[in-house]
């Protein structure tokens, strides 16, 4: 089974009918979603089954509907701020915690690493959590997105196991050449591990994106919600009245559908866009190629 | 917190000559004040005269008011104070609001915990607070006001709140403090909203009258199903279904008032633990068994059921006049062969009123209340009592005469900024900038207020067959859990409601033999229905004694 | 840790730890330095709050604060004893154990055979496009995924008619009505959820691997199928390991939002987990220390399970968390 063997070419055929089997299975939810974002939402509130194309009459509304809402664009300015306010801020402490980290000499490595696993388990839960951003003064700031989250533990730890997979040797050449910590961090370490930098941007970029929760607690004013926020409220407007008699809702259900649909294409567009960005630090031989240049 | 006010009232009245208006009514009014130290703080504060409010309020008075932000306008307007509505609040009150808005309740109770408390707010403590206002009040959160606190600073809600002994019990704590300036349903129709409905063009059609039986309602199932090939008669979900028995659409026929917790004759009984509920269960075994319901109602969702109904799949079901029965006829208005009836809770035989039916209280939802922070209660009393004034109840109700409402043969009609935005809003999000009734605020709600919310007449229709029941007599008070008891009360019903939720769909399709039944019910004893059913009768007692 | 465990030379005498301290603090303090700012990050925003622990063993009241909210009956313990008293309680440990361990099963090796199937593809561009269409569904939002799901398994739904063609089950009756499809249905759409997104580290591990390896074993006569395991596996085996050992630590957290939105009460048997029965008490009444209580003891076990499994795999292939 060489390369040329009958073996390996019955496998790679095999391997690109079952890629793009599974490539077509995981397509379906988000083309679903964007058919049924234009579709005639009566229609669609009577439709039953699989949804392959736009049912008729195609409509545009529910874009209409999302962007009519002024917040829509605040939201994504308050978004992309936080973004890259917080990526920043994640990158530096994150390499630089996970790099003293690897620190194989330092003989508080263990204890701080078990400091720092211990967080991932154990929270004091949202009221002291509340209370210390109240303290810190940052209630209804948009620093209050970022800083708490300036680091995620179990990505400290995939960022230093990178780290750790890079050859002693190559650091004890810097640190003969006379390099500082600084200097390997940034010169020595930091191209060697591209790859697992681009999977950080990643993960702390789509959890940016994502987040909400600590916006409803600690903003106070609307035009300083980031999308996400608002788009769950767009949504669960039509569920805001608490009152039992039920008066109807701000919009009938089938509109609602349609808002649903437009919001999750508006919302999560954007960011499905970086990972073909990303995607060319994930070629094989980055890391070596980078060794010997 | 109360024995420190107990204390601070001794100090008071030792003051009271002595001091301003504001201070004093921030501090002497205690229930145990005689009536004269009453009668010199009225004086000594220049608000009210001959039980009369003046408003505007003079001397610029501010407050603070913490609320949860409302989506309906959240987009257009920052705060309640910017919008027409506040703005109108403050200019007839003379009162200034400084506005704290938090995205929702779990905000609200990081506020609370925090300590931050505003002068007042608007808050549903009944539902998100462990122990309701009577805890809230323990904790030290709540201004308890007492009767004659409210009867000076805030006579126009005293008038209506004492007008009905049942509603002053409802605004007051166990402890018999006043919590708050509460949210009232103004009528009867308010307190009903959902019921049974049916393709009544079908039953035109098939030569049978709208049921009113069990059996009659079991028939034209079977004549859906027969004669007009209904792949679904009865299409319901769980959750419809069980509010269907909580709300006793379907009960009655059975000898069993609800499945929901009730008050026969003084005594707390838990309907599904009722010998009868039985009966209830084997009508709908039958009708699982014949292919009548739904043989996927614990799965279907809500949108299933609509499109079911919008499509002739099915014939029957059940849900809110708004949000399903209205959304229902307004898909379908064009189709001039769709029409739907509701029809009344089934009873066992012709003419019988239904035992039971959907059902509000008086006081519903959130409360507006003064809190321990606030240093003038009496001025935040004054502000909130404007609700109740004559032009309080229209501007909450209705907003601005000339912009959102116009006097017709003396009822108040919408006008087509609200109705028909001109910028494409919808009724609900334009009210919201006008008025407050689409939510919850301290006023009594309006029942035209809501009549021309509805556009079909088949749903005013259905209001009046649904409100027709003898519920009244067995609805459960709202009544408050000792606090001491909540933790253990929660947990007795997550459990029961957990085995009751589980038996009740095997019980309708057959997976659990109905011979089982009474091993149903001697389970739920084991499981402790018993105490749960003691801590509920303690609470009715409670409330009736107040 | 991920690297091999260093063969500590244990000679220094134990007496002499605070002395090797003290120089090392010195030798090292530009890295102590450096770590100063994300320690302090730690103490601020997680140790800080983290007397917040104690509301497990209070009654606690949003006005009272956490200080001084009154302590929980029966020494405090009394929402442990609540918990563990519940008659649910051996269900609900039992179906979130069997739902967490069986998704562990299928979904932790998925992605790493999608990233070793997607590392035997030539094409750039083919491989670039797999990649972000797998990765879609992560983006859309848990509703809308399980409305899918429930139309995909619901009467008549495709899945339910075929299976109903193999004679499996009954078509006419949604799968999600039956408890036995329960976890399953679970698991295999929580793969369609994750696969993509959960291969990406694998993926960008793969890039790290030694080309010239390849070469060397080609040179030898090695096929494709022993480069795999005798190259590009060990290669990524730190990767793979280190998220084992991060998954293992979240045995106990089933989420409630999935379940909810695809549960019935006529499945609770098998469907009923933890943290939805926690969820289905909160509507009733918020009850804070309840579900803290919940939650440490979930934390508990969860952090004992990564102790486990890192003491295992440190004695099995020299490699650890830390």
């Amino acid at each position: 089974m060489t390369e040329r063997s009958t073996g390996y070419r019955i496998f790679t055929i095999f391997n690109y009918i079952l890629l793009t089997a599974l490539a077509v299975v995981c397509l379906y939810p988000f083309y679903y979603v964007v058919v049924a974002s234009i579709s005639n939402p009566d229609a669609l509130v009577k439709h039953h089954g699989l949804l392959l194309a736009p049912l008729k009459e195609m409509t545009l509304d529910g874009y209409r509907m999302v962007f009519s809402n002024k917040l829509v664009l605040s939201g994504y300015a308050n978004t992309l701020f936080v973004l890259f306010a917080g990526l920043v801020l994640n990158l530096v402490f994150t390499t630089v915690g996970a790099y003293v980290l690897s620190l194989k000499d330092l003989v508080l490595r263990k204890p701080l690493t078990i400091l720092v696993i211990v967080t991932m388990y154990f929270s004091g839960g949202l009221v002291p959590t509340y209370l210390n951003i109240k303290d810190l003064g940052l209630i209804d700031n948009i620093w209050s997105l970022i800083v708490p989250g300036a680091i995620t533990t179990s990505n400290l730890i995939i960022m230093r196991s990178a780290f750790l997979g890079v050859p002693d040797s190559l650091s004890e050449a810097a640190k003969i050449d006379g390099a500082s910590h600084l200097d390997i961090l940034f010169r020595v370490m930091l191209p060697l591990v591209k790859a697992t930098l681009a999977v950080m941007v990643l993960y702390y970029g789509v959890s940016h994106w994502n987040a909400w929760f600590n916006a409803s607690i600690y903003l106070r004013t609307p035009s300083k919600y980031p999308l996400q926020l608002v788009l769950r409220n767009i949504l669960v407007e039509s569920q805001t009245n608490e009152m039992m008699q039920d008066i109807g809702a701000a919009q009938s259900p089938q509109v609602m559908m349609l808002i649903k649909y437009a919001l999750i294409v508006v919302s999560s567009a954007p960011i499905i866009m970086i990972y073909p960005f990303l995607q060319r630090f994930f070629q094989k031989g980055v890391m070596i190629g980078a060794v010997k240049g | 917190m109360r024995m420190k006010n107990k204390l601070k009232k001794g100090v008071s009245l030792v003051l009271a000559s002595a001091l301003t208006a504001a201070s004093l009514s921030a501090c002497g009014s205690e229930k145990k004040n005689t009536t004269d130290e009453i009668a010199a703080a009225a004086e000594a504060s220049s608000i009210v005269e001959n039980d009369q409010i003046t408003y505007p309020l003079e001397g610029g008075k501010k407050l603070s008011y913490a609320m949860t932000l409302a989506t309906a306008w959240s987009d257009r307007y920052d705060s309640f104070a910017k919008l027409p509505l506040g703005q109108k609040l403050q200019e007839d009150t003379g009162v200034e609001l400084d506005m704290v808005h938090v995205e929702n309740k779990q905000a609200m109770n990081l506020l609370l915990a925090s300590g931050e408390f505003t002068d007042i707010l608007g808050f549903n403590f009944q539902l998100n607070y462990t122990g309701g206002e009577a805890k809230a009040i323990a904790d030290g959160i709540i201004y308890p006001m007492s009767e004659e606190f409210v009867q000076k600073n805030a006579p126009d809600y005293w008038k209506v709140i004492s007008s009905d002994p049942d509603i002053l019990r409802q605004v007051k704590t166990p402890e018999g403090d006043i919590y708050g300036f509460a949210f009232i349903l103004g009528d009867e129709l308010l307190k009903t909203g959902s019921g049974l409905f049916v393709r009544d063009d079908w039953c035109k059609e098939l030569g049978i009258e709208l049921p009113e039986t069990a059996d009659e309602y079991y028939e034209m199932l079977k004549a859906f199903k027969e004669k007009k090939g209904v792949e679904i008669p009865l299409c319901v979900n769980s959750d419809f279904l069980n509010e269907g028995l909580e709300r006793g659409y379907f009960t009655s026929p059975f000898g069993l008032v609800t499945t929901d917790i009730y008050v026969d004759n003084g005594t707390v009984k838990f309907g599904y633990a009722q010998p009868e509920y039985k009966g209830v269960l084997e009508w709908f075994n039958k009708l699982y068994k014949e292919g009548l319901l739904d043989p996927n109602f614990s799965t279907v969702d809500k949108e299933t059921i609509i499109a079911n109904m919008l499509t002739g799949k099915s014939g029957a079901s059940s849900g809110a006049c708004g949000s399903v029965l209205g959304t229902l006829l307004s898909t379908n208005q064009n189709d001039p062969n769709y029409s739907l009836a509701g029809i009344k809770n089934l009873v066992a035989k012709k003419g019988d009123r239904p035992m039971y039916g959907h059902y509000n209280t008086d006081v519903v939802g959130g409360i507006t209340a003064i809190t321990t922070a606030c240093k003038d209660p009496a001025t935040a009393a004054a502000y909130l009592n404007y609700g109740y004034t004559e032009e309080g109840h229209m501007l909450y109700n209705f907003g601005t005469e000339g912009v959102s409402y116009e006097m017709q043969d003396g009822k108040p009609i919408f006008t087509d900024l609200v109705m028909d935005n001109p910028d494409g809003l919808t009724p609900q999000q334009a009210l919201s900038e006008y008025q407050l009734a689409y939510g919850n605020g301290p006023f009594v709600q309006d029942k035209d207020y809501l009549l021309q919310y509805y556009k079909w007449d088949a749903q005013k229709d259905a209001l009046n067959k649904w409100s027709d029941t003898d519920a009244k007599k067995y609805k459960l008070p709202r009544v408050t859990v000792k606090s001491e008891d909540t933790g253990e009360y929660t947990n007795l019903i997550s459990e029961l409601e957990t085995y009751r939720d589980e038996m009740t769909i095997k019980f309708i399709r057959g997976e659990e033999s109905l011979d089982n039944f009474d091993q149903y019910l001697s389970t739920l004893k084991s499981m402790g229905i018993d105490r749960a059913q003691e801590i509920v009768q303690q609470a009715v007692e409670e409330y009736n004694a107040r | 840790m991920f690297g091999k465990r260093k063969n500590q030379t244990m000679t220094a005498p134990q007496s002499s730890y605070w002395q090797r301290l003290k120089k090392d603090l010195v030798k090292n303090r530009i890295a102590y330095l450096m770590f100063l700012p994300v320690l302090l990050y730690y103490l601020i925003f997680c140790y800080k709050p983290m007397y917040g622990l104690i509301i497990a063993f209070k009654d606690f009241s949003p006005a009272k604060g956490i200080l001084n909210s009154p302590w929980a009956k029966n020494f405090g313990l009394n929402h442990f004893i609540e918990f563990f008293g519940s008659v649910y309680f051996t269900r609900l440990i039992k179906n979130t154990l069997v739902i967490s361990i069986t998704n562990l099963l299928v979904t932790f090796p998925a992605p790493i055979i999608l990233a070793l199937l997607l590392n035997e593809v030539r094409s750039k561009k083919y491989k670039g496009v797999v990649q972000t269409l797998t990765y879609l569904p992560h983006f859309i939002s848990m509703v809308v995924i399980c409305s899918m799901v429930r139309l995909f398994v619901g009467e008549g739904g495709f899945i339910t008619q075929i299976l109903d063609s193999m004679g499996i089950v009954d078509g006419r009756y949604s799968m999600l009505s039956q408890k036995e499809y329960f976890v399953p249905i679970y698991v295999l759409s929580g793969l369609w959820q994750t696969i993509g997104w959960s291969a990406i580290i694998y993926i960008s591990a793969l890039s790290g691997v030694d080309q010239e390896l390849y070469e060397a074993a080609r040179i030898d006569g090695a096929n494709r199928w022993k480069q795999t395991i005798h190259i590009t596996l060990p290669s990524i085996m730190m990767t793979i390991i280190m998220m084992l050992i991060l998954r293992i630590g979240t045995i106990m957290s089933v989420g409630y939002e999935k379940i909810i939105l695809l549960y019935n009460p006529g499945i609770y048997e098998t469907a009923d987990v933890i943290s939805s029965y926690v969820y289905r008490k909160g509507l009733l009444e918020s009850n804070w220390s309840f579900s803290a209580a919940v939650g440490l003891f979930n934390s508990l076990i969860n952090l004992f399970l990564v102790l486990g499994a890192n003491k295992i795999t440190k004695k099995v292939t020299d490699m650890g968390l830390w």
